[in-house]
């Protein structure tokens, strides 16, 4: 067929063309140059839909800045919805959308009227999935390299932590429950939560979560714990939490970070880098009471064991002075004992120095001008003389 | 109080001593003898009622 249109151009040199003829015969080339369907990689830059889907693919150099080929391309109603039907089949909450790397099957397609575009037949969602797991890795390659990968997780959860800051959308269902679990926790504990709004969806989400982030990072000595936190369901898509300078803010991050964005499928970046990575903002009010009943718990067993430690201290005390009483009492009574025996000893020798008991035995003695007579060789006659007996005494006189 | 007894108590000892001393170096005269001896009995029965009284109060504080 690809000579129908050289023949048309040659055999009639004087005619000119209508523009209508003119892109007819493009049409025809084209048609006739690319007749088949084929895979085609490219970036979505724009989608609009309207029954039918309306895209506008474009290729980057490898800056990423300038598009070194750019289309338009439409997929038509009835294969829009078998397409989509398929993408959401596979990548759940994670819609098309701009800046994301695709696997398109297209066909060229020239109108007169309308131009050039291609018409896409499907898109195989597998590749996505390839190509948003590669950046991921790349991202994380990265932050390894920088060597803040691994900071996040080296932080402390504080056992004390009560002080929230929240990032999270005001409206997003996820925060409201956040807030309401943590408020009617089961130990009457006292969270205090602080929103800093962010986007939680589409392209705003790296912007917005930064600037929540640094409003945090002014008052850092206000919170204990940061937590990013999003409803699942919402139908946003994750690609917006796996971008570099995110995962650089999140990672050098001073307070520890608790992410729970809802999704059940493959983690985000920073899901990967956070101190502590959740599913839903309901798992992270848990981890929030469950720290703070662990502490509690803690606490009320030292206090058991404060006690026990004082009572089996008090227990030693009182057995010693209990042996201490004992060994006073024995010793007071040999005190006395030996006092007592003192003083016997001494009665007993006042006792014996005491002449009436030698008297009692049957001696007499005699007593001259006041003194015991020893030597009776010095009395002379006429001496006078007391005699003194146990019993009574009489003046005596010597007679010879 | 009690201190003033302790210090009585054993002035008492002393003085005891003393007596029990002279009265068994054989020097002492015979009206002295009685008189000494006299006292050395005083001291003992104080001495004696003293420790009586401390032994009854002491153990009436620690039992």
């Amino acid at each position: 067929m690809s000579t129908f249109a050289a023949v048309l151009i040659f055999d009639d040199d004087n005619k000119q063309l209508s523009l209508s003829e003119a892109n007819s015969m493009v049409r025809a080339a084209v048609e006739s140059v690319l007749p088949d369907a084929m895979w085609v990689q490219a970036e979505l830059m724009d989608i609009r839909e309207k029954g039918h889907c309306y895209m506008e693919l474009v290729e980057k150099d490898d800056s990423g800045n300038t598009p070194i080929a750019q289309a338009r391309a439409c997929c038509w109603n009835n294969t829009w919805r078998e397409v989509k039907g398929k993408w959401e089949q596979m990548m759940g909450e994670t819609l098309m959308e701009r800046g994301m790397k695709m696997l398109f099957l297209l066909k060229a397609n020239f109108h007169e009227a309308y131009g050039f575009s291609w018409t896409v037949l499907d898109i195989d969602p597998t590749y996505t999935i390839g190509e948003m797991a590669k950046n991921r890795k790349e991202i994380i390659k990265k932050l390894k390299e920088a060597g803040i990968y691994d900071m996040q997780r080296e932080l402390p959860v504080s056992p004390f932590a009560k002080r929230i800051a929240i990032v999270s959308s005001p409206s997003a269902a996820g925060y409201e429950d956040f807030c309401r679990q943590l408020e009617d926790n089961d130990y009457g504990f006292a969270f205090e939560t602080t929103l800093f709004p962010a986007t939680m969806q589409g392209e705003n989400i790296e912007g917005s979560i930064i600037a929540a982030l640094n409003a945090i990072n002014e008052e850092l000595e206000k919170y204990d714990v940061v937590v990013i936190i999003r409803g699942g369901g919402s139908g946003a898509d994750l690609s917006g939490f796996d971008t570099l300078a995110l995962a650089e803010n999140v990672a050098n991050f001073p307070l520890p970070i608790i992410t729970g964005i809802g999704h059940d499928r493959d983690e985000t970046v920073i899901d990967a880098i956070a101190c502590v990575s959740l599913k839903t903002p309901t798992a992270v009010a848990a981890f929030l009471i469950d720290n703070l009943a662990a502490t509690l718990e803690k606490l009320a067993n030292s206090a058991v064991r404060i006690t026990r430690a004082v009572e089996r201290r008090l227990e030693t005390e009182k057995i010693k002075i209990e042996g201490l009483g004992k060994q006073l009492t024995s010793s007071v009574a040999m005190y006395f004992l030996k006092q007592k025996h003192t003083l016997q000893m001494m009665e007993q020798r006042v006792g014996a120095a005491d002449p009436i008991n030698i008297l009692r035995r049957g001696y007499t003695m005699a007593i001259h001008n006041g003194k015991a007579v020893k030597d009776a060789t010095l009395l002379q006659k006429g001496d006078r003389l007391t005699l003194i007996a146990a019993k009574g005494e009489r003046e005596v006189t010597v007679e010879r | 109080m009690k201190i003033m007894n302790e210090i009585k108590y054993e002035a008492a000892l002393k003085q005891l001593q003393e007596i029990v001393e002279r009265l068994e170096s054989g020097q002492m005269d015979i009206d002295a003898l009685g008189k000494e001896i006299k006292n050395a009995q005083a001291l003992i029965k104080m001495c004696k009622e003293k420790l009586t009284k401390t032994e009854e109060e002491i153990n009436a504080i620690i039992s």
